[in-house]
């Protein structure tokens, strides 16, 4: 028998694999890789279900209960809340209010942005390396030190602009209490907010602008028209597309904005709908979770509708104005000429307003140990006190909250999201496009609402029993809830760009799948993804909505203890100290970050 | 009318926009002059890098001169010593790029009437009906009448070429700058817009600035022509004379095909007509440029030019008589390449058909006086078709 095999094996082809040990039986085999492949679907898609859909679940629940109960035992079944915001004053106020600075400060920041790239990238604009810093440098401010040190500013009274001013309008005769300009506006709102939202636009179009093909620009030019009435009647009307995308979502973004108004409206009365849900629901004596909840609903249906609008919009758009071209000759840019001075005078403005001046006086006031005018006796005061806040056991603890709390959270987004992406574009588990868009909801959800439905959920009877609330657990979910869709989109890409041959080929060797993940996969993707990390690590440093709605006592982060600093025990002076610390650390953090994206691509 | 004095571009490292140069850079125009006379098609002729699109640019303004004169009709547009630069938008040119740069967000009538509505600022304002009989004029000299009202993205490649032609002679311009208009469009459509604009401007009579790498447009189209290479001009002259007597090595490379035959001056032996010793017998050669007795010389003679008889050779070569033998030969449809062996010195000669001489003959080629024309100096030693 055997000397039959050996001579049928010795006429057969020499190469015969041998296999290491004995094959699995097939219905194993099998059995593993359905249960492999869909145990991944379900443990995502239920993560995903139970993270964002059971919070706004909860919060659909808490909005539909009797006024005046709480999330952890919520009664009854009403549309006493829902009736109640929709016939109160405040709600229309609140609403008009929030249009209207929607609308103001996208039209401020799109101008800026689209000046900006027009700028950068279409003229021979000087020192454009410096220009591009200038637009992006402002990610390393808060939001919140922004409107703080603009109040220390121009508020009515103390405000240091406004008392200069002030005292030369004395020299001329006209006497004022206070003024002239009162930050605690919608005007003031719109400025501040409205110079800030410059960076993100410009980053969302400054890529069309370069990819334009010069050749249209020139050629209207040689028809005869001038710098000026190329960029009216060629470049803008081609660069419409794009423009229209980042307005819209613009918009969208600024309706939700919680930090500017927190800081600028709700001293003047002025509320929008994201204080206002706020206010709701913390406003002593008793929080009126129904109501807030209710509010809540209702914007995020808002929203949702008009982020559908936004992706049809954006997306139906189609290359009807396609002005890429294939041809470089080299980038022409258009010549400024005369007007050089007034465009680099321009950014050094932007610069001025939006970083330089608050940077200023935040430092000036952390300096003092009570704020006022600049003045030679005001500089023999100066001291580091405000700085040694540290030391107390509650600014280190809230530090220490921030910096691990950022860490932790970025490690966790940008690994839930890459589990997510994994499952849609690699494995190709089932259901997949309903687990991407999932992914892809928090995008629409206001923090505001999302912080109020973690809230609600976490002490809900649903989720009490995990014991998260109070914990910074719950802020590590809710971040990774919130930046979820925007990492998502980034391990996407990541994902969709690597050739497949690579994990292709670390399978054919016979390396499992999961060991090609770590061994292959992870490494080449690895400083997309640590740029990521870093982006969300910065994102959640200077979140203000989450903390503000989530932590407690014993979780503090960095930003909630500014802001009480700030607010409730008015020590204005402590809190620009730690504020001017945290610009510092995303600034060393900008700088590792370009560090580390910088070594691992290749030359550009 | 157009007088170019002088023009230096060089091109530094990054185009960062900061005012630190690193390096010597690129050269891109390095001191050429050139003249241009009213009405005529003037192309400028080179491979890519000799500066052509550069020297266009300048005379555009959309590229500023390190230095030098640019005038149009006497009027001084760009002088470097003086800090004169007319901005591009106020020199009164038309252009046609080579991508078209057609404005997709615009009617056909639109991107026409465009430079009209635009100028009218600076030169007296065009009522609306006088633009849109104007519109309609120019589209009709290209033959693009009745697509007035089409968003210009639905054009095809040739349309769109003609579109950014009429929008280019809109305004009625003093000079028209092409900018290798034909070269994205296919061979047999190309062939057709060479006459088309060939046709249109010697009708206009309007002064032309033409920028090509291919010799065939040039030469078929031209009424003078520039041979540039790496930013110098290499010859000017009609197209006859750059083609039949090119004065260096480049351009007898880069216009058609040339065989070169290396050799020393011996003596001047008629109007123009100088005895050259070379390895491969004597030959009495043309030259317009000055040469003397010594001199190393380059013999540069087409395939097309050059008699061929198979015959057994016979006693001592006459003068312009090589001896060889047919090597290879390659069946071109109106002719036929025939590749000849003399001694070490591969000559090409075409022929038509019907001369046609076998692989492995001997053969006898002739070399009229008037069609081997002298090159100062031994260039590149290698022969074309090697």
């Amino acid at each position: 028998m055997t000397k039959l095999h050996e001579d049928a094996a010795s006429t057969e082809d020499p190469v015969v694999p041998v296999p290491a040990r004995s094959p699995s039986p097939r219905w194993l085999v099998a059995t593993t890789g359905f249960i492999a492949r869909h145990a991944l679907a379900v443990t995502v898609g239920g993560l995903l279900l139970f993270l964002i859909g059971g919070p706004l679940l909860f919060l659909l629940r808490m909005s539909t209960s009797t006024p005046g109960s709480r999330p952890s035992s919520p009664t009854g079944f009403t549309l006493q809340n829902y009736e109640q915001v929709l016939t109160s004053p405040a709600t229309w106020e609140a609403s008009r209010n929030t249009a209207v600075y929607a609308i103001g400060v996208t039209i401020v920041s799109i101008s800026l942005a689209a000046l900006a790239a027009w700028l950068v990238e279409r003229t021979d604009l000087p020192y454009r390396n410096a220009a591009w810093v200038i637009m992006l440098a402002p990610l390393a401010i808060p939001k919140m030190l922004s409107s703080m040190a603009y109040i220390l500013l121009l508020s009515p009274r103390a405000g240091l602009l406004n008392v200069g001013i002030r005292d030369v309008l004395d020299v001329v005769g006209i006497h004022l209490t206070e003024g002239p300009f009162n930050i605690y506006s919608m005007w003031g709102m719109i400025y501040v907010e409205g110079l800030r939202g410059a960076t993100a636009l410009f980053l969302m179009i400054v890529g069309a602008f370069r990819l334009m093909d010069p050749a249209l620009e020139e050629a209207s030019i040689m028809s005869g028209a001038g710098r000026l009435g190329t960029l009216r009647h060629v470049t803008l009307p081609l660069m419409t597309p794009v423009l229209v995308g980042a307005v819209i979502y613009g918009f969208v973004g600024n309706l939700q904005d919680f930090d500017t108004p927190l800081f600028l409206g709700l001293p003047a009365g002025i509320f929008v709908l994201p204080t206002l849900i706020y206010f709701t629901a913390y406003s002593s004596p008793t929080p009126n979770w129904g109501t807030a909840s209710a509010y809540a609903n209702l914007f995020l249906v808002g929203m949702v509708v008009l982020s559908t609008v936004y992706y049809r919009v954006v997306i139906r758009k189609s290359n009807r104005f396609a002005t890429v071209s294939g041809k470089g000759f080299r980038p022409a840019r258009l010549k400024l000429g005369r007007w050089r001075k007034w465009a680099v005078a321009g950014f050094g403005g932007f610069a001025f307003l939006v970083m330089g001046l608050p940077l200023l006086t935040l430092i000036w006031t952390s300096l003092l140990p009570v704020y006022e005018p600049p003045s030679f006796e005001a500089l023999g005061k100066l001291t580091l006190d405000n700085y040694m806040h540290f030391t107390t056991a509650n600014a280190f603890a809230a530090f220490r909250n921030s910096v691990g709390l950022s860490v932790v959270a970025a490690i966790t987004t940008i690994g839930f999201a890459f589990v997510v992406s994994w499952a849609v574009i690699r494995v190709k588990v089932r259901g997949r496009a309903v687990m991407d868009s999932m992914a892809f909801v928090p995008n629409v959800i206001p923090s505001v609402a999302l912080g109020l439905a973690f809230v609600v959920f976490f002490l809900s009877p649903g989720a009490r029993w995990l014991g998260l609330y109070g914990s910074l657990g719950v802020l590590v979910i809710a971040f990774t809830v919130h930046y979820l869709a925007y990492a998502s989109r980034i391990t996407n890409g990541a994902l969709l760009q690597m050739n497949t041959e690579l994990d292709e080929a670390g399978w054919v060797s016979g390396v499992g799948k999961i060991r090609t993940l770590f061994g292959v996969t992870l490494p080449v993707l690895f400083s997309t993804f640590v740029a990521a990390a870093i982006w969300v690590f910065a994102m959640t440093f200077k979140n203000l909505s989450l903390p503000l709605l989530l932590s407690t006592p014993g979780t503090r982060t960095i930003s909630m203890e500014i802001y009480s600093l700030w607010t409730v025990n008015g020590q204005r002076e402590t809190a620009s100290a730690l504020g001017v610390t945290m610009v510092a650390i995303l600034v060393v953090t900008a700088y590792l970050a370009r560090r580390v994206v910088a070594k691992g691509f290749t030359a550009d | 009318m157009i007088s170019l004095s002088n023009l230096v571009k060089t091109y530094h490292g990054n185009g960062s926009g900061d005012s630190k140069s690193h390096g010597a850079g690129v050269v891109a125009v390095d001191d050429i002059s050139i003249e241009i006379k009213s009405g005529e098609l003037f192309t400028l002729l080179g491979p890519s890098g000799c500066g052509k699109t550069t020297t266009l640019r300048m005379l555009a303004g959309l590229t500023t001169p390190d230095s030098g004169v640019i005038a149009v009709h006497d009027m001084v547009l760009f002088d470097g010593a003086h800090k004169i630069d007319v901005p591009p938008h106020r020199r009164g040119l038309g252009m046609v790029f080579q991508s078209y740069a057609i404005w997709p967000h615009m009617t056909v009538a639109k991107n026409v009437a465009f430079p009209l509505t635009r100028r009218s600022r600076h030169v007296g304002h065009m009522k609306k009906a006088e633009i849109d009989a104007r519109v309609r004029e120019v589209l009709g000299l290209v033959q693009l009448d009745g697509l007035e009202n089409r968003p210009a993205t639905d054009l095809s490649g040739g349309q769109q070429q003609r579109l950014a032609l009429a929008r280019a002679l809109a305004t009625q311009p003093q000079v028209l700058l092409l900018d290798e208009p034909l070269s994205n469009l296919d061979a047999k459509l190309r062939e057709l817009m060479r006459f088309e604009l060939k046709r249109i401007q010697r009708g206009l009579g309007i002064t032309t600035v033409y920028v090509t790498h291919d010799q065939t447009e040039a030469l078929g189209m031209s009424n003078r022509i520039a041979v540039m290479n790496a930013g110098r001009v290499e010859q000017i002259g009609h197209p006859r004379d750059i083609y039949e007597r090119p004065e260096s090595h480049f351009v007898a490379d880069f216009i058609g095909v040339s065989n070169f035959i290396q050799g020393t001056v011996k003596e001047r032996v008629g109007d123009g007509r100088w005895l050259i010793l070379s390895p491969h017998g004597d030959l009495i050669a043309d030259s317009s440029a000055r040469v003397a007795a010594g001199d190393d010389v380059t013999i540069s003679v087409r395939p097309e030019h050059i008699g061929m008889v198979a015959v057994e050779r016979h006693g001592d070569p006459a003068r312009n008589v090589l001896f060889g033998s047919v090597t290879t030969r390659a069946f071109q449809g109106d002719s036929v390449q025939h590749q000849v062996q003399v001694g070490d010195l591969t000559v090409r000669v075409q022929c038509h058909p019907s001369d046609a001489v076998n692989t492995g003959s001997a053969v006898e080629l002739r070399l009229p006086e008037q069609w081997c024309s002298i090159i100062p100096g031994f260039g590149s030693a290698r022969t074309v078709g090697a």
